[in-house]
């Protein structure tokens, strides 16, 4: 199973997933990471969280849907897509709880 | 209203100030994150799902409409709109960015308020009945008891580092509307006729994973020993109390491990040492009285005429949100913040600084949270009970459901809460959509309380029917529980049967009010029919269909 790196930018607290080298809010922008790539994937986002930049920088599972990661566990998509009962404030449209 | 002296507003000014330093310290990094957590928890800000939350204390669930105001321009300049009322009586915010809580925090000092030790194993906010002051049954303002208790407990150095949190209610009326019974000490004022005035004390009620109903540890205190009494407790239970399981280290679990005689037993010899030995704590009359007349509302004669109104939904409305006064010709007024298949206890600033406003049109500029996540304006003159159901027609609070089945207490659940393991919010939604006016006429009173997690923040425990949501094999599902109560009939409720699914609960519901209303006798409460005839009943029909 693939998996995408999170974490919880520190001065705002918002969710962000790591998408080569740099954090986005989306996590179907995310890039998926294979066996191979978590280590070097972890490797940079402990450096950002060193660096104050993140924190709780942590792994998640994620399925390929029409090439796009999405969480398996409804938490991480709940805590990707924003309160399912405030419509105003998804973030990925595209995307179920 | 209690109004800060200097050294009130000097306290919060400093802390706001300690805490603007040490989020500029995290910031650089000259603080870890896990230095700054404990920090950052002592001033109410958690790590939540979706970002930061904040949550700000509402002293016994009392605000004055300049406070009420502020609290919506914080919720547009620093979140997104809207503040969420909880069941400790205060408001959350759950979007405020790290950066900027400092200058909310000082924008909160500015009306008196502040966020400090709501969280934390602290003494949290002091509740009460929201009609404290208002009252027809009560003996006195019980909010004069918890602005005494609210000085002793605020950053007291013996008590910041409890076992584990701890929250204190208050009611001064004979019907509980504060929920004592399950709270870790619960007090209940009372005027003994011959001994005076005093107090009730009760100890180790709780909810969350075991949930006990507090053990009566005092029939009377006098009035002058208050203090002393609850330093008693608070250091039998913080020299007792387990620090080595966080599960088992409240107060509950200590009274009920030790038994309710034992614990009783500590408590006054500890207090009997207390009065010998050390200076005592007590306040003097004099004190009591300063701190009395903050309360002590003169309010302006009014007309007994009530007046008519043929508006659509105010006889209703009248009937079931208004709430009698400890004068006849004043009202109490309780502001829905459920809307039928709306989010219960979200209010949007606009809302926010609507009720400000008819709280100084009608009530006295005061506004009060219930733990039942509603709002209450406390002395409206009946005459403008007709004009003021009107004016919340406009803002979308007239919602005439107070105490019916779609007045449901639900904490955020997994939509905001790291701890949920289900989702609470649209399990209310799907439920209180299902009831209208004419059906929860025919139902009468009836509490339906929802959790998302065991910690039991939606006060499942003592819902007429309680429901708790746990996760099943990856999936949200849904513990129904019936016949508990959280007044002065206090009843934990029991557990019905397997849980079910979230699209399975609103038929459930329907079950258990139709088997309810099969069996009840005149005027009787669910809790009531339950106790008389025994969960079978319910069992049958409620796994009867779901099974079907």
């Amino acid at each position: 199973m693939s998996k995408v790196m999170t974490a919880q930018r520190l001065h705002d607290g918002i969710v962000v997933f790591w998408r080569d080298g740099e954090w986005t809010e989306s996590v179907l922008d995310a890039t998926p990471l294979d066996e191979a790539a978590v280590e070097m994937a972890m490797a940079e986002g402990r450096a950002d969280q060193a660096e104050n930049l993140v924190i709780d920088v942590g792994l998640i599972d994620v399925q390929l849907q029409a090439d796009k990661p999405v969480p398996t566990r409804r938490r991480e998509r709940l805590r990707a897509l924003g309160p399912s009962v405030r419509a105003d404030l998804v973030r990925a449209q595209d995307m179920e709880i | 209203m209690y109004q800060y002296d200097a050294i009130d507003q000097e306290i919060v000014d400093a802390r706001v100030e300690e805490y603007r330093d040490q989020v500029a310290r995290r910031l650089s990094g000259a603080l870890t994150e896990e230095e700054f957590r404990p920090l950052r928890l002592m001033n109410g800000l958690y790590l939540q799902l979706h970002g930061y939350m904040l949550r700000v204390a509402i002293p016994y669930g009392t605000l004055s409409s300049r406070q009420l105001r502020a609290l919506a321009e914080i919720s547009r300049r620093y979140d997104k709109g809207y503040g969420h009322f909880t069941t400790r009586q205060n408001i959350q915010f759950n979007w405020p960015k790290l950066v900027e809580t400092p200058d909310l925090l000082a924008d909160l000092a500015k009306v008196e308020m502040h966020a400090i030790q709501t969280s934390g194993n602290c003494i949290r906010n002091v509740t009460t009945d929201p009609f404290a002051g208002a009252a027809a049954d009560e003996v006195e303002d019980p909010r004069i008891t918890c602005e005494i208790i609210r000085q002793w407990s605020t950053l007291h150095p013996e008590f910041a580092f409890l076992p584990r949190k701890f929250k204190i209610a208050v009611t001064a009326s004979p019907h509980d509307r504060a929920a004592i019974a399950v709270h870790d000490i619960g007090v209940r004022v009372v005027d003994d006729p011959e001994e005076g005035p005093g107090f009730e004390i009760w100890a180790g009620g709780g909810q969350g994973r075991a949930a006990y109903l507090a053990a009566l540890v005092r029939r009377f205190l006098p009035r002058a020993r208050l203090l002393s009494y609850l330093e008693a407790i608070m250091r039998v239970y913080n020299r007792y109390g387990r620090r080595d399981n966080k599960y088992k280290a409240r107060i509950k679990i200590l009274v009920n491990s030790m038994g309710a005689e034992a614990f009783t037993e500590e408590v006054e010899r500890e207090w009997q040492q207390i009065l010998a030995e050390e200076a005592p704590v007590d306040v003097p009359q004099g004190e009591w009285d300063r701190v009395g007349a903050f309360f002590d509302l003169e309010l302006p004669p009014a007309q007994e005429a009530e007046a008519d109104d043929t508006h659509p939904g105010f006889a209703r409305w009248r009937d079931v949100n208004v709430v009698p006064h400890r004068r006849a010709v004043y009202a109490n007024v309780v502001i829905s913040l459920k809307p039928r298949g709306g989010i219960p206890g979200d209010a949007s600033a606009s809302q926010m600084e609507g009720v400000a406003e008819l709280a100084d049109r009608f009530g006295q500029s005061e506004i009060r949270v219930t733990h039942q996540q509603n709002l209450v304006l406390p002395h409206v003159r009946r005459r403008d009970l007709s004009a003021l159901h009107r004016a919340l027609v406009e803002l979308d609070l007239a919602t005439a459901n107070l105490d019916q089945a779609s007045d449901i207490i639900a904490c955020p659940g997994m939509d905001y809460c790291t701890l949920a393991n289900a989702r609470s919010i649209p399990i209310a939604q799907s439920i209180s959509a299902r009831f209208d006016e004419s059906r929860e006429a025919e139902i009468g009173k009836l509490n339906i309380k929802i959790s998302g997690c065991i910690n039991a923040c939606g006060h499942h425990h003592v819902g007429h029917i309680g429901i708790l949501g746990i996760d099943k094999r990856g999936e949200e599902s849904y513990q129904l529980a019936i016949g508990g109560s959280h007044d002065e009939n206090a009843a934990l409720a029991k557990v019905l049967g397997r849980a079910i699914s979230a699209e399975e609960v609103p038929a459930a519901i329907d079950a258990i009010i139709e088997v309810w209303m099969g069996h009840r006798l005149e005027g009787e409460t669910l809790p009531r029919t339950v106790q008389r005839v025994g969960l079978v009943p319910f069992k049958e029909k409620v796994y009867g269909f779901v099974h079907a």
